[in-house]
């Protein structure tokens, strides 16, 4: 009802105050109350009247809920069909890597993400960020127009003044500068060199978390300013220094791509073979065939050692000894032996934010002869531009009111600037300030304007992450709100054209399309390019680079900064700050899928953690769950502790990305911001420092994790063994467990046997698979309380085990889903038969029928049946994505949405199944092998799991279920699971 | 041609009857068992059903926002499904099992001491029958459906249940159990409802009396006939005190969990039944011979034989948890002995040991006559029995459960406050039918202590001229 439209009686009730309005209702209910007497006796009419109405009330209360009609359209759209999914090629927007993508689109919604599997460098995998930012385009937080001083505002006023304001900066020789972060795309790249070409325009790069060091080293030594391109696939042996690569470093996809292709343990001497030098226990360290802590100060030292040790055996160079005496000098040979053995396909890495350290591991790297072959500097890395020193210039700049038009572009300092306050009050100081935010984030709040820029999977881009490799970005869905792409924003106030597709059109017909010459026409290799979404041009040849940075100076500053930070240590702990494998830099904070994502290691989810060594904790008396007060440099965080075995011994470990005050709903609330315990050294950030102050609050915060118990109890749960003993005596599989004889009579079998295998070796456990199901299969989100009570509802997990010491241990990890048991244990215990056995060889597990007595989960072995413990959807107790019409709208037609009570599990993507069982009839053909790929099998950047036909001796689930290396969880139950692992291999 | 033992058929003499404390007139008797009957209820009566009143409306609130808002309201997870609901539930059946044993088993015994407690004994094992079957109602996600598990004819393509589950078993044994002991029960009254009518003045009273009574006329012929069918539904419900909580221990023991999957549980779970369940009726019956001044009826002697079989019953409760160990260490299941390890060793370690000493350890205490003898004694004794049955089940269901093949599920459970409302509710339930039972319905048999008294008398029943008080 329109709430202007006002209801009146009488001319006076109409003309009246509030206060008169008031008697006049006052009036009605004395009037009312002062009728006495006895009440009027009730005629028959009015008898027959509510008694009608009675029995019609009865019988409408009788009737079914109201039925919600699917209306078709009237006019079909050209191109959708409803009921049908359509892919459209884009390139991600999650992080800073650009992977090329495919998203799936039904009905006009975009409800997944999968890797373009045409990318030659990313492949068909995401991770679990990206499959997660299909969410973020349905987040309530997203402004829905454009804000002038916090008031919403129309396009056309905002550009009016805000084009006036520049051009009058722009007179008056004023400087106007545009902050942004990396910019992957090169025709914005253009677009905003257009623009900061002209006088007092300026563009300054920033990104949330700094590669500024790796990058100034490179150019240093190297001449080239970038950062290389890493090719972990031509590595035989890696050593890693403080670089979660698999993780969170640069670009995972990948990284992990490359890195599980050469774990293969079938190749023998082929393995590749990791080494990783870390103080927090990483996914990457996890998955390292050796691993040793070192605190954070020891980088640079360990850098030093390693160069030491090549050198010497390169011979004819001069590296300056160095005290090792902190440092496992046998891992150290061991490490350097392995690299000089594998010199020209080895690789060093390094995520240390410091020159000095980044110089000497390019100088490893050269005297190995890697450079050009693992370490690619002629196709760059562009994904990383961030220049710090320009952006602690910038600030003083505005503090000194030297900047007159600030526009931030994909940036929040005032959360992830580890002096935010400096740059908050900096702020104030600039007469305008714009943002692009997609939300009031804890910048744009502060900004004098806010012009909302499209969702990446509403607008059009291209994105250029290695040099030569190129991807365009196109709407999957009309913008849903008010917003408008900052390039057509940046384009309107330079009085041009806002039109980003004519101008990204423009910039490939001139730059790119002459690049190539399978085309004749413009219009035909934009079509082309548009469905592949990638045009890759051939690789520039390795060229000769010299390396001329000075590793005597280098040394010297390592060995200064390691005394320094010795020296500030005193009494304190080193603190180790990184970027979490869920919400990385905290961008996509607000996203309830990456922040109940289980941490790969940890398994905690909602929120970081002080992880603290196990000796250390057992000193201090901590355990998990107590809140600690975390100082450095003047800043306090108080934080609940994680006992984390392999935590470098003196080290605290704390995730970036949370205490986000301003993302939305769900973030709000949600652990520490981490980013002030950052150090800024010169304008250059620091993740790291020493002389941190830690101290016992008494409070507790239980930890919400997926996962309490770490020892796998000496059972044969996740088999391993190492290189050698595999290539000298392949284990005996599963004869172990050959088929026992079994009392049911066998399941009826269909046509075919779906069955799937997992390559122990190869997963690296980065949970990828996990937001991917989620995604793929509507499981709804929690909550932290909910996963505190144990009742997470992800339907694969990611079993993580430790084996051996504490302070070194192994990690195991396992992804855990229905194993699809031929005699299932589930299935006879249901009193209604709502867990059944298809002829397919599926478990399924009928909804409609299901009474929710939970005896099926009692006695799974496996523990992978999920109770609906509550109505989860549309529940203002569960407010995330299912209880809002928005946030619904990723949810996936083709799955149900289960309601309470009923007991759910991983169905193999029996959606998928179907889907590719009717394409392969309507086409009229058999079912290929790999026609059908489950979410978490396509989702894998490691290849780790394949999904197909059992019944087909020649399918490649087939092929690895007869590898030596197979063996199928507690098969000693005789539950006869359809899924089977690969044990695990260790190059060690 | 059989020869017959003498020894044997010495041995198979009944005992001599036993009247009631100092043999009252048959008269006297109807009076004493109809006295609460009459009377208004005493402050006594009033203040425990004031309390049992209570604890039911908690538990029907706590019942009632269960249901809607989903079983999240009770500190389950994903590992483990079950723990205060089939607690409960196998806590409850085990009760009645005392009745149904007291009076079917043991009237084919031909124990004639049991006549003075075997009504309320049933009665007992109705209520606690009714409050058992509550929980595997409630604790379904979707009770609204629960009459899927019976199997109707349907028009879902004629969807049959499953009948390899043992849930489904459960439903089976149940049903007969309730039904049985309900039969068994009231066709045990009609004789003394026959009593109540003869001296109840014209009026309501008298009119559901009569109904009640099935128009019985005392002569030889229906006594007879009553007798037979006595016996017969004796017998059938004897196999029912066997079979019902094997059936119900077939839901630990058929699954494969460890500490589930156990060949041993059947027998095992009917021993502790019967001890749970005499437990429970020595309680009720210290509470009500005081409470409605029975003591003349429930003597000494009832009490002292209850005992004696919850010595032997829980020594074989006490035997099976030995039992279990022994396997465990023969069987060499990791998995088998890690979980009983667990148990002794583990987060739930307190609860295990508490009802190794209520259940295994405690009824030793009754080799000794003074502490049989003893009122005070045996009433905290049969507490313990009740903590300590109830603390089994739980340490059976939960510590099998939150620590079973895969480390990375391993959990804690903890139970909300709805659950434990929910447990205090069972108890309001059970004791507000008890107390009500006791106010409205003759909780002695009459006729049968009658007959005890004319046997001892030497006279036999046929003779007796009940229906004229």
């Amino acid at each position: 009802m329109n709430a202007e439209l006002r209801f009146w009686k009488s001319v006076e009730e109409l003309r009246s105050d509030a206060g008169a309005e008031g008697e006049v209702a006052r009036d009605c209910f004395a009037g009312q109350r002062a009728q006495t007497g006895p009440p009027p006796p009730v005629s028959r009419r009015d008898f027959l009247t509510l008694a009608g109405f009675g029995l019609a009330a009865a019988a409408a209360a009788c009737s079914r809920g109201s039925v919600q009609k699917a209306i078709p359209m009237l006019n079909q759209p050209e191109q959708m069909t409803p009921g049908v999914a359509s892919y459209y090629a884009t390139t991600c927007g999650g992080c800073g890597a650009g992977c090329a993508l495919l998203v799936k689109t039904r009905d006009g919604r975009p409800i997944k993400i999968e890797g373009n599997a045409e990318s030659a460098v990313f492949g068909g995998a995401t991770c679990a960020a990206g499959q997660a930012t299909v969410l973020s385009l349905y987040d309530d937080a997203r402004l829905k127009g454009p804000l002038w001083r916090g008031q919403p505002a129309a396009w056309a006023d905002v550009d009016a003044h805000v084009s006036a304001r520049i051009a009058a900066a722009a007179a008056a020789r004023k400087r106007v500068v545009l902050l942004s972060r990396t910019i992957l795309g090169p025709a914005t790249r253009r677009l905003v060199r257009e623009w900061s070409s002209r006088p007092g325009f300026e563009h300054v790069t920033r990104d949330a978390v700094s590669y500024a060091a790796l990058r100034d080293a490179t150019r240093a030594s190297f001449g080239v300013d970038a950062i290389p391109h890493y090719r972990f696939g031509g590595a035989s042996v890696i050593v890693g220094i403080e670089a979660d690569f698999l993780g969170a470093w640069l670009s995972p996809v990948e990284f992990t791509r490359e890195y599980a292709g050469r774990r293969r343990p079938e190749s023998g001497a082929l393995m590749s073979r990791h080494v990783q030098f870390e103080s927090g226990l990483s996914l990457t360290g996890s998955n390292a065939d050796v691993r040793v802590p070192i605190a954070p100060s020891e980088q640079g030292l360990v850098a030093l050692a390693l160069l030491h040790r090549i050198a010497r055996r390169h011979g004819g160079i001069e590296v300056p000894e160095v005290d090792e005496s902190s440092l496992d000098a046998r891992a150290l040979d061991k490490a350097a032996d392995d690299l000089w053995r594998a010199r020209g396909a080895s690789l060093v890495v390094c995520g240390a934010h410091d020159e000095a350290t980044q110089t000497l591991v390019h100088a490893i790297n050269t005297h190995l002869g890697n450079i050009g072959r693992t370490v690619d500097l002629d196709n760059v890395s562009l994904q990383k531009q961030g220049d710090d020193a320009a952006f602690a210039r910038l600030v003083e700049d505005m503090a000194d009111r030297r900047v007159d038009v600030l526009i931030l572009y994909g940036v929040n300092p005032a959360y992830d600037a580890p002096d935010a306050d400096r740059f908050v009050a900096a702020m104030e100081r600039v007469p305008l300030t714009v943002s692009f935010a997609d939300r009031l984030d804890e910048t744009a709040a502060r900004a004098d304007v806010v012009c909302p820029d499209h969702h990446f999977l509403e607008a059009w881009g291209d994105a250029e992450p290695i040099a030569r490799v190129c991807s365009l970005a196109q709407p999957t869905i009309a913008p849903l709100f008010d917003t408008r792409a900052a390039q057509e924003s940046l384009l309107a106030w330079q009085g041009r054209t806002p039109d980003f597709y004519e101008y990204l059109r423009a910039y490939w017909r001139e730059t790119l399309f002459p690049a190539q010459d399978r085309y004749d026409t413009f219009d035909e290799f934009w079509d082309r390019s548009l469905y592949d979404g990638v045009f890759a041009r051939s690789p520039r040849p390795a060229s000769e680079h010299r390396f001329d940075g000075d590793c005597t100076r280098a040394a010297a500053g390592v060995v200064r900064e390691h005394a320094q930070t010795i020296a500030d240590a005193r009494g304190g702990y080193h603190l180790h700050l990184y970027e979490p494998v869920g919400v990385r830099d905290g961008t996509n904070a607000n996203n309830p899928w990456l922040q109940e994502l289980p941490d790969p290691v940890s398994k905690v989810t909602w929120g970081n953690y002080a992880a603290i060594a196990p000796a250390l904790a057992s000193r201090l008396a901590l355990a998990d769950g107590d809140v600690v007060a975390v100082e450095a440099g003047g800043h306090r965080v108080e934080l609940p502790v994680l006992v984390q075995p392999g935590q470098s011994a003196q080290t605290i470990s704390i995730a970036l990305g949370y205490g986000r005050t301003r993302a939305g709903r769900v973030a709000e609330g949600i652990g520490v911001n981490a980013y002030p315990l950052a150090q800024s050294i010169g304008g250059r950030r620091r993740y790291a420092r020493a002389g941190v102050g830690l101290t016992r609050t008494g409070r507790r915060d239980p930890l919400a994790a997926t996962q309490t118990h770490h020892s796998m109890e000496g059972r044969e749960i996740v088999k391993q063994t190492t290189l050698a003993s595999f290539l000298e005596s392949p284990p005996p599989g599963a004869e172990a467990h050959a088929d026992m004889p079994n009392l049911w009579a066998e399941h009826p079998r269909g046509e075919h046997n779906w069955g799937m295998a997992i390559d122990l070796t190869s997963c690296t456990g980065c949970s990828a698979c996990v937001t991917a199901c989620q995604a793929e299969n509507n499981v709804p989100v929690v909550g932290r309380d909910e996963v505190r009570r144990g009742r997470e509802m992800h339907w694969i997990r990611i079993d993580r085990y430790y084996a051996g010491s504490e302070d070194a241990p192994e990690t195991l990890v396992q992804p855990m889903m229905c194993q699809h048991c031929g005699h299932a244990p589930c299935e006879p215990v249901c009193p209604v038969l709502a867990t059944v056995h298809s002829s397919d060889g599926l478990n399924q597990q009928v909804y409609n029928r299901c009474v929710g007595t939970r005896y099926c989960e009692n006695n799974c072995p496996y523990k992978v049946r999920r109770f609906n413990w509550f109505e989860y959807a549309r529940n203002d107790r569960f407010d995330f994505n299912m209880n809002s019409p928005l946030g619904e709208m990723v949810l996936n037609p083709d799955v149900t949405v289960r309601s309470r009570g009923v007991m759910e599990k991983c169905s193999l993507c029996v959606q998928r199944i179907q889907a590719g069982k009717l394409e392969a009839t309507r086409e009229g053909r058999a079912i290929a092998d790999g026609d059908i790929q489950t979410a978490c099998q396509q989702v894998c950047p490691a290849d780790a799991i394949v999904f197909g036909d059992l019944a087909d001796p020649s399918s490649r689930v087939s092929r690895l279920s007869r590898q030596q290396r197979r063996y199928r969880v507690l098969e000693e139950l005789g539950t006869r699971p359809n899924v089977t692992y690969l044990a695990k291999v260790r190059n060690a | 041609m059989i020869r017959f033992d003498h020894r044997a058929d010495r041995s198979l003499r009944l005992q001599p009857p036993r009247p009631p404390v100092g043999n009252p007139a048959l008269g006297r008797i109807t009076d004493d068992v109809a006295r609460p009957l009459d009377a208004r209820p005493g402050l006594g009566w009033c203040a425990c059903f004031a309390a049992a009143a209570t604890a039911l409306s908690i538990g029907a609130a706590c019942v009632s926002y269960e249901i809607a808002t989903g079983i999240g309201t009770w500190g389950l997870n994903r590992t483990v499904g079950w723990a205060f609901d089939i607690t409960n539930f196998v806590f409850w059946v085990g009760i009645g099992h005392a009745g149904t044993l007291i009076s079917a088993i043991l009237l084919l015994l031909r124990q004639q001491w049991r006549t003075s407690i075997n009504r309320s004994a049933e009665a007992m094992t109705i209520f606690a029958v009714i409050c058992a079957a509550l929980f595997p109602l409630i604790h379904m996600g979707r009770p609204w459906l629960a009459f899927w598990v019976f199997p109707y004819p349907n028009s879902r393509g004629s969807l049959w249940v499953n009948f390899r589950s043992p849930l489904l078993w459960d439903v089976f044994a149940i049903n007969t159990y309730m039904t049985i002991s309900l039969a068994f029960w009231y066709i045990g009254m009609i004789p003394d409802f026959a009593t109540l009518r003869d001296r109840a003045p014209a009026g309501l009273k008298k009119t559901i009396y009569s109904i009640a009574s099935l128009g019985w006329n005392g002569s030889h012929r229906t006594w007879s006939r009553y007798e037979t069918l006595n016996i017969i539904l004796a017998g059938l419900a004897t196999p029912l005190v066997i079979s019902v909580h094997s059936i119900v221990s077939m839901d630990f023991a058929t699954s494969i969990l460890p500490g589930w999957h156990t060949t041993i549980f059947p027998p095992y779970f009917v021993a502790g039944a019967v001890y749970s369940g005499f437990g429970m009726v020595t309680t009720l019956l210290i509470l009500t011979r005081g409470l409605m001044h029975l003591e003349a009826y429930i003597t000494h002697r009832h009490l002292d034989a209850m005992a004696k079989v919850m010595l032997l019953t829980g020594s074989i409760v006490g035997l099976s948890y030995g039992t279990e160990f022994y396997v465990a260490w023969l069987s060499g299941n990791v998995y088998e002995q890690a979980t009983l390890i667990g148990r002794a060793t583990g987060p739930y370690a307190w609860c295990f040991w508490t009802m190794v000493s209520c259940n295994a350890l405690a009824p030793q205490a009754l080799w000794s006559k003074r502490i049989r003898s003893s009122i005070p004694a045996l009433f905290v004794f049969s507490i313990l029995v009740n903590i300590g049955m109830w603390l089994e089940r739980f340490v059976i269901i939960v510590t099998s459960l939150h620590r079973s093949y895969l480390p990375s599920t391993w959990v804690m459970y903890r139970p909300t406050l709805i659950e434990v409302g929910t447990l205090v509710g069972s108890f309001g339930l059970f004791f507000s039918c008890f107390l009500l039972f006791i106010r409205l319905l003759p909780m002695i048999a009459i006729w049968e202590v009658k007959s005890d008294g004319l046997r001892a008398a030497g006279a036999s029943v046929g003779q007796v001229p009940v229906s004229h008080g």
